[in-house]
């Protein structure tokens, strides 16, 4: 029971010291307004080009990817902001057990980035006065907490990047850009050369995004299972590799020196 | 003067450019937009992908060079307390102001170029221009009258915390309401209003017009003139704000209070 | 007194090479000798000081006794425990404090970054809150518990560094140049806060640029330069090893520096150093034989004016000059 209180202590905690994005109005700026924005953009656009054919599943798509995308950077953060921050050597020499340490920091940002894709399906769905079946939303929910959490993997896999790199919004920017162009939240994927698509077999959210329009545009569950396992295999995947970053770092540090934790 | 101005737009294209942000912005930024853009418009014809792919994320690639850079350049010398001292130099502020634009705007203009031959070379979108040179001069008048606007901008957020702290949302509201990607036709009719206040709509709205096979000359002249009219007023603006921002630092000494 | 059993740290021949690469397209391999075969050991609750010029080894030393690097070669032991293999043992009874405002979340509460780090040291929650009360009373923060920490000022922050560096308990503290950048008045309270940690029986090792610092809290010094062990033993004693020398100090006007040099050549002044303040310069010499070179001072400077000569025992900073050589001008 203590370790559990510990872990979502610090999962809290963190979040609060390393994200710093909790004043309201950037909070509200950055984490909600930016994403909408960007979410209007591509609705208005798919709509216009596919004539609305499918439009709820491309806003949920859409909703899905883009405020996920500050989830990713949040991620990033739990690494790099506590480098700059001067306190990582002091976590890494810690006695606490670093796996669960950074699992526990990443469960906020997860949360973070489900709470708000779901705030701007429902901007979007406003927008464009459409709804969605009520059976729906449950499973949808599901599928975006998973979706997230192997994006969220990926995330963290990233910033153990930025311990060799001093580029992080470089490396993010690539990232969000990456998942934007591979997921084919905005078009369908047949439509990307065969090479592409099974490159974004390895990427998260591509089966994400393709519930999330079975679901929404067919009300076609039958792929829910199967697409999902997969997605949390991958998302187990991303943070074990993103664990053996961490350790092949502090083995950099520790034993070559070829590394500075602070 | 004219040696102070190159100096800086050689330096300052450096200087950028070593920016790794920049450099994303620049080579990589455009590319993937240009990607979505295409698989959208894949079964569209040549004339609609030349209209709102490759002039769409060609433009983008120009607005986030020229205009969201420049402001942020400001914004950065501000913050690293330099501004006040550009200020101050015996170079005009407005000099070294149009140099970083100009510089912002040829790595701008290569990134659009940059774009064509990634979908023309990549993707096999063929283009054809109907008059090459009533192209060029429009791509000229262009980019004149984003410098302007860019002109106005980094001055207008050199003058209000809020309005930079706006700065780094404004991008995709841009690429709406401007109607990068689609006509602005399409938009909510009091939207549209805001559009035509906005040169980068007057300017894509040209290009799209001269680059139109047969287009009426009603058409293409009130996009001319719309783009002169509107360049024209933000010319007035920038040297207000330009005024303003003197007075700021001069008599206020307010400017690199950040 | 003090065996070998008291021995709360030892390191032996330790030795640790940093390899770096320079030049982006020629890589060229380079290897700096941080340290070269150190030894020494610290007793148990001593306060025991490391000094040394910049570059000399003492944060390397620090990060392998803290499990955070593993030397080249050499035999280090930290409570019976060796650092490289041990370090998940280790851990819960050692901390450091590394000085400067950083290390610490900002933007959290200080009384939230101590909960957050003691819940790092697996600390019970109900032993946390006494405990973060008892630690904010001992720095003095505890008006400010709740205030964020980049609203304190750089004593604030580095004395919670210090509470930090305590949420375990540690046995051993490690403290690197914890004083830096502290008013005269902060970094007196904070050795007063080290000293009641000492009395209280935890066992320090600190690093520290300030002489007088190391000469009133540590029980034992050691000096090295270049990653090389030069002196270890207590302030006392080393002071005492030279102290057949004497240092003469005064200021001098309207006598150009290159004047004085001259004449210091002399083989019973050892050392000098140099000044330049704006009218005047400030002259201090080690001699064996003061009452020899006073006279020759004065006769060498005819028509100078000299003002406030004094003749004094060396301090631990005039030993640490001479010692690591490096001749201030
Ligand atoms: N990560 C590293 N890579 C390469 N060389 C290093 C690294 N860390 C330290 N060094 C080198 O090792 C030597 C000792 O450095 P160290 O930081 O231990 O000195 P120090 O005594 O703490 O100095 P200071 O008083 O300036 O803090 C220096 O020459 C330094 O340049
Ligand atoms: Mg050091």
């Amino acid at each position: 029971m203590q370790a559990v209180q510990r872990f979502f202590r610090q999962s809290l905690l963190s979040y609060r010291a390393l994200f710093g994005w909790l004043d309201p109005k950037v909070y509200i700026l950055v984490m909600v307004l930016s994403p909408l924005s960007q979410l209007l953009f591509f609705s208005v656009l798919v709509n216009y080009v596919y004539s609305g054919e499918g439009l709820v599943g491309y806003i949920g798509a859409n909703a899905l990817i883009l405020c996920v995308l500050n989830s990713v950077f949040g991620i990033m953060s739990i690494i790099t902001s506590d480098r700059y921050m001067g306190t990582f050597q002091h976590v890494m020499a810690s006695p606490v057990n670093k796996a669960g340490l950074f699992l526990s920091r990443s469960i906020a940002h997860v949360l973070n980035g489900l709470f708000t894709s779901i705030i701007g399906f429902i901007f979007g769905m406003m927008i464009f006065q459409i709804s969605i079946a009520p059976d729906a939303i449950l499973l949808l929910v599901g599928v975006w907490m998973v979706s997230i959490f192997s994006a969220c993997g990926l995330g963290l896999i990233i910033g153990c990047f930025c311990l060799w790199t001093p580029s992080m919004n470089l490396i993010g920017n690539i990232l969000a850009s990456s998942l934007l162009l591979l997921s084919g939240a905005n078009y369908p994927q047949s439509i990307m050369p065969v090479w592409l698509v099974h490159f974004a077999d390895f990427i998260p959210l591509t089966r994400g995004v393709e519930l999330t329009k079975q679901i929404l545009n067919e009300g076609n569950y039958s792929n829910v299972f199967a697409l999902l396992g997969e997605e949390f295999v991958l998302g187990v995947c991303f943070f074990i590799i993103s664990f053996l970053f961490i350790k092949y770092a502090e083995y950099l540090s520790r034993v070559r020196g070829t590394m500075d934790l602070d | 003067m004219m040696r102070a101005l190159f100096q800086t737009i050689r330096v300052h294209m450096g200087i950028s450019m070593a920016r790794p942000m920049f450099q994303f912005i620049i080579w990589a930024s455009p590319l993937f937009l240009a990607t979505i853009a295409i698989f959208i418009y894949s079964s569209a014809s040549p004339e609609r992908i030349f209209h709102y792919v490759i002039l769409g994320s060609g433009f983008m690639a120009l607005w986030s060079s020229i205009v969201f850079s420049s402001a942020s350049d400001i914004n950065r010398e501000r913050f690293y307390g330099t501004l006040e001292i550009i200020f101050v130099s015996p170079i005009p502020f407005a000099v070294i102001l149009i140099g970083k634009i100009i510089g912002n705007t040829i790595w701008g203009f290569l990134s659009m170029v940059l774009s064509f031959v990634y979908l023309v070379f990549i993707f096999r979108v063929d283009i054809t221009i109907p008059n090459p040179f009533t192209f060029l001069l429009a791509i000229i008048f262009v980019l004149f009258s984003l410098t302007v606007f860019s002109f106005f901008l980094s001055l207008a957020f050199t003058l209000s915390r809020q309005a930079e702290a706006l700065m780094n949302f404004i991008e995709y509201p841009i690429y709406l309401v401007c109607g990068f990607m689609f006509p602005v036709a399409i938009l909510p009719i009091w939207v549209q209003p805001i559009s035509y206040l906005l040169p980068p709509t007057w300017a894509i709205e040209l290009l799209r017009q001269v680059s139109t096979e047969n287009s009426n000359n009603v058409a293409l002249h009130s996009s001319v003139l719309g783009l002169l009219a509107v360049t024209l007023v933000y010319i007035v603006l920038g040297i207000i704000c330009y005024r303003a921002v003197e007075k700021k630092a001069r008599i206020y000494g307010k400017l690199g209070v950040y | 007194m003090s065996t070998i059993n008291n021995n709360i740290i030892n390191v032996s021949q330790v030795k640790r090479t940093y390899k770096t690469e320079v030049g982006i397209i020629k890589k060229k391999k380079k290897e700096v000798d941080a340290l070269k075969g150190l030894s020494f050991s610290v007793n148990k609750g001593e306060i025991f000081g490391l000094l040394g010029p910049n570059g000399a080894g003492k944060t390397t030393m620090i990060k392998i006794l803290t499990t955070m690097l593993t030397p080249s070669s050499g035999e280090v032991s930290v409570l019976g425990l060796n650092p490289v293999t041990d370090a998940k043992k280790l851990r819960p009874h050692i901390n450091f404090i590394l000085g400067g405002e950083r290390n610490l979340y900002w933007r959290l509460s200080a009384y939230d970054n101590l909960a957050y780090f003691s819940d790092l040291y697996k600390i019970p929650r109900s032993e946390q809150h006494g405990r973060i009360q008892d630690l904010l009373e001992l720095v003095g923060l505890q008006d400010v518990a709740h205030q964020r920490v980049e609203t304190f000022s750089k004593g604030m922050k580095q004395r919670l560094q210090i509470a930090r560096g305590l949420v375990n308990n540690p046995e051993i503290l490690f403290l690197d140049e914890p004083s830096i950048g502290l008013d005269p008045v902060s970094a007196r309270k904070l050795r007063e806060i080290i000293r009641q940690l000492n009395d209280n029986g935890t066992t320090i090792l600190l690093t520290t640029h300030y002489m007088f610092e190391a000469d009133e809290l540590c029980d034992r010094i050691a000096f090295i330069d270049k990653g090389e062990l030069i002196e270890v033993d207590s302030p006392q004693n080393i002071k005492q090893k030279t102290n057949n020398v004497s240092v003469v100090e005064f200021s001098v006007i309207g006598i150009e520096a290159t004047k004085i040099q001259e004449f210091t050549h002399h083989p019973d002044i050892h050392h000098v150093q140099f000044e330049q303040q704006e009218f005047l310069t400030k002259v201090k010499l080690h001699t064996t034989d003061p009452q020899g070179a006073v006279p020759i001072i004065y006769e060498n400077m005819k028509g100078a004016i000299i003002q406030d000569l004094s003749i004094t025992k060396p301090s631990l900073e005039d030993v640490y000059v001479q010692l690591i050589g490096g001749k201030v001008s």
